[in-house]
């Protein structure tokens, strides 16, 4: 298992100097001067050429390409991230803050979407109402292809503006983030509901659950016991893409509602071509990406132990 | 107990899920109910790293000369102020008993520190206005105590308009415990002499303003002001709409379109007030048939400013065609001409039979703010009847930036406005041949009479001889125009009048000190 993890770490290593480098390179293909973005934030200064010239050689843009990565990567390695070429403030600490409201809103969203799905696929597969089944599996197929941005102007339309359930904006508390999370949910548990009826359905086909009911074991039991924990590997590998996509889905719905994260530190790093900030959030997604696919490793593991990883058997 | 012990992570997962509703339910009415929330499209609060470390809009802290909601001049915190003969110094007499929040008092001592600090700051970017000292206060030597509250600021050369320059933002005074004095930041937040205190920010989330007791004058209605970041705009309509917030504030609070839908509500209602921002369309005059004054004549003759005015800015600006913006002391109105048939005899001299491609470049903000989109449109189809083939491109504000200053533009929207009322600003940046927009957006703008004009302002001691040039500039402006004003804009915002009053909305901001409950 340690070595399996070594693994990991290790060839994540070039994996994140990969993208880096790629969007290293595309950022510098963007139409865009960061010096002249920065001087120019107020919309009506209009620098001089030479102003532009010094804030490029203060930013280190003057520099040859290659240099100026080498210097960014250097810094990463010794724990400087570099300040933001807009607010002049450590990237890392704006990034850390930014983290805290986007992974509690993923992981918000996961729990909605999680126990919204499963009872349902389990209503699905058990269900012998035609009606019920149809209903549900249209209803999963819908939310499924329903774009974030329009539920989320709809649940503010209908639950903040309307009804004054939840706030239409802002992070103020964990109660900020219910309406967001439920609108990021919404798609995701779409897809697991199908995903998970497929497997629920294979696993109660197997001899295993028709020697239980057999026995007479009651079914909520054999729900439980057998056919959930046997059926979930299949979900947790599309939560664990879904996951990935929910960090970086959050964009649009931490714009719409306003919310300090992650998505919405990016998207102004984007807009006011703020290198440093950029290449930090790249990093930052790959390394929760990276954590993301270990927990979702060791989570098979535990759940069917006998899967190996790593390439020996675990007992 | 066999329940419990076989069901184990059902039961778990219940136990998460019940304090999870617990901690959400538990945080829910968090928000004191006595504060009066508005809402900005941006962070008014950037930080200590910021030349203000928070905008003007908040009032917490004030400027040696400011402007009235007519847009006039006032001292605010400077009394009056003289010059001596030829202008090289200015005496400013400062407002007695006044102290900063962290109780420091405002003397000479305190503004020769900030004097000291823009000395070391240089440039500093910001949202609001960048500082540049050079641009700012060119030939600014020093500034030296003249008693307890009088201080003179010597100058290298005349500057008959040296107070102009000092509005609002441009003479924003600090405590001098509040800043390093060698990198400009902020080291705490008690910065000010402002009717609001700052009690706390967060990044781009909000402000929260509490009344300072000790203020100088009148107090603040309002306790506390709590002024959210909410950078979109529909947003921000949803929040009007629910109540969460009962005003918007700064510059593009709310669309045209968004406030003409929310002004169908009884609860809501318009506060407008001019600023100092001109809606301009740039031309490339670096390029035929562009580089012939008399094409950029026509494509002003062929603009019904009334029009486009009236018909996409619902009331977010008004015609207008000087390029000293309306609030400017020294601004000459000028009468917006439309003759269409003149347009086309100029045009058809430039350009004969011929049509030329162009494009127009507008920027994702004048989508966002105004209706830039529908403004673009409309110079399309007017600048047909001159021979102009248009193609329009919607840009995000950093790849705009960089297409005009590679001058791979024909045309393109948006603002140009200054921090200071000193119209030399605008006059270098857009009638000089070296005027920094004039080299760095290629307009290519040349003119030979305007250059010597602003060569011999240099020497000119008296505020007569500049006004001379002043009115003589924006003639020559009018007629040889470095950039097409249509628009002279205006500060639009909407505030639920069933829930507060006193709301009003200034030349730079809204009048925060007034507003209160109903």
């Amino acid at each position: 298992m340690a070595s399996y993890l070594w693994k990991k770490v290790l060839l994540a290593v070039p994996t994140i100097l990969g993208i880096t480098l790629i969007a290293f390179i595309l950022l510098q293909l963007a139409p865009s001067d960061p010096a002249l973005v920065s001087l120019t934030l107020d919309g009506t200064n209009a620098p001089t050429i030479d102003e532009i010239q010094i804030k490029r050689h203060e930013l280190g843009l003057d520099k040859p390409y290659i240099e100026q990565y080498t210097d960014w990567l250097k810094g990463l390695l010794h724990g400087n991230w570099g300040n933001s070429y807009i607010t002049n403030e450590p990237v890392l600490d704006m990034l850390i803050t930014a983290s805290f409201v986007t992974v509690l809103l993923t992981v918000f969203a996961v729990l909605i979407s999680m126990s919204i799905a499963l009872p349902l696929a389990i209503i699905l597969v058990m269900s012998s109402h035609k009606t019920i089944r149809t209903s549900v599996e249209l209803i999963s197929i819908f939310i499924a292809t329903v774009p974030s941005f329009w539920l989320a102007m709809v649940g503010i339309h209908i639950f903040a503006e309307n009804w004054s359930l939840f706030p239409t904006n802002g992070y103020d508390s964990l109660y900020s983030l219910v309406l967001p999370a439920i609108v990021l949910a919404i798609p995701v548990t779409g897809n697991l509901i199908r995903v998970q009826r497929i497997s629920l359905e294979e696993v109660r086909s197997m001899n295993y659950i028709l020697f239980a009911k057999a026995k007479g074991l009651p079914i909520w039991h054999i729900i439980y016991k057998y056919m959930i924990r046997n059926s979930i590997i299949s979900v947790l590998s599309l939560l664990g893409n879904y996951s990935r996509s929910l960090l970086g889905g959050a964009v649009v719905v931490e714009l719409i509602f306003s919310l300090p994260g992650l998505g919405s530190a990016v998207l102004q790093a984007i807009q006011l071509r703020d290198y440093p900030m950029i290449q930090g959030y790249i990093v930052i997604m790959g390394i929760i990406t990276i954590l993301v696919n270990i927990v979702i490793d060791l989570l098979y593991v535990w759940l069917q132990p006998e899967i190996s990883i790593g390439g020996t058997h675990e007992s | 107990m066999y329940i419990l012990k076989t069901y184990r992570w059902f039961w778990l997962i219940l136990f998460v899920w019940i304090i999870a509703i617990a901690l959400v339910f538990h945080q829910k009415g968090s928000v004191e109910s006595n504060e009066i929330v508005l809402a900005a499209p941006r962070d008014i609060a950037p930080g200590p790293k910021d030349p203000y470390f928070v905008s003007s809009i908040a009032m917490v802290w004030e400027p040696l000369i400011g402007v009235d909601a007519q847009g006039s001049m006032v001292g605010v915190l400077a009394t009056h102020w003289e010059s001596n003969e030829d202008n090289t110094e200015w005496t400013f007499y400062l407002k007695d008993n006044v102290t900063f929040h962290d109780g420091t008092i405002f003397n000479s001592d305190a503004v020769i520190r900030n004097v000291q600090r823009w000395q070391a700051m240089r440039t500093k970017p910001s949202p609001f206005y960048s500082f540049n000292i050079k641009a700012m206060y060119p030939g600014l030597i020093n500034a030296t105590a003249g008693g307890d509250n009088v201080v003179i600021f010597h100058l290298k050369s005349p500057d008959p308009v040296f107070p102009e320059r000092l509005i609002n933002f441009s003479s924003a005074m600090f405590s001098p415990n509040s800043f390093d004095l060698k990198t400009g930041d902020f080291i705490n937040a008690d910065i000010g002499t402002g009717p609001f205190k700052l009690k706390e920010y967060k990044k781009n989330q909000y402000v929260l303003l509490s009344r300072n007791e000790m203020y100088h004058g009148n107090l603040a209605q309002a306790d506390t002001i709590r002024i959210r970041a909410i950078p979109n705009a529909d947003t921000r309509y949803a929040a009007l709409k629910a109540e969460e917030i009962v005003g918007v504030v700064d510059i593009g609070a709310i669309p045209p379109a968004l406030t003409r839908d929310l002004l169908k509500d009884e609860r809501f209602a318009l506060s407008t007030n001019n600023n100092t921002l001109n809606q301009v369309l740039t031309v490339n005059q670096s390029k035929w048939p562009f580089s012939d004054p008399r094409m950029i004549r026509a494509i002003s003759l062929i603009i019904h400013r009334d029009d486009v005015i009236n018909t996409y800015f619902s009331g977010q600006a008004v015609p207008y065609g000087s390029i000293l913006n309306s609030l400017n002391p020294y601004a000459i109105p000028m009468a917006t001409i439309y003759d269409e048939t003149q347009a086309k005899s100029l045009a058809h001299e430039v350009m004969g039979n011929q049509r030329v491609k162009a494009s127009l470049l507008i920027p994702q903000y004048g989508i966002n703010r105004y209706s830039y989109k529908e403004v673009g449109q409309y110079y399309q189809a007017i600048f047909k009847e001159l021979g102009i083939d248009v193609s329009i491109t919607i840009l995000e504000g950093a790849a705009h930036k960089k297409l005009v200053s590679l001058g791979q533009y024909d045309f393109s929207l948006g603002t140009m406005g200054m921090s200071s009322y000193a119209p030399e600003g605008i006059f270098r940046t857009y009638l000089a041949e070296n005027g920094s927009m004039n080299r760095l957006y290629h307009v290519g703008y040349y003119d030979e009479r305007a250059e010597l004009l602003l060569n011999n302002l240099k020497t000119d001691i008296t505020k007569e001889a500049h006004i001379i040039k002043y009115n003589e500039l924006q003639k020559i402006s009018s007629e040889h125009m470095p950039v097409v004003v249509f628009g002279s804009d205006r500060t639009t915002l909407v505030y639920n009048q069933q829930k507060i009053e006193g709301f009003q909305a200034l030349t730079y901001g809204v009048s925060l000190d007034t507003i209160h409950w109903r």
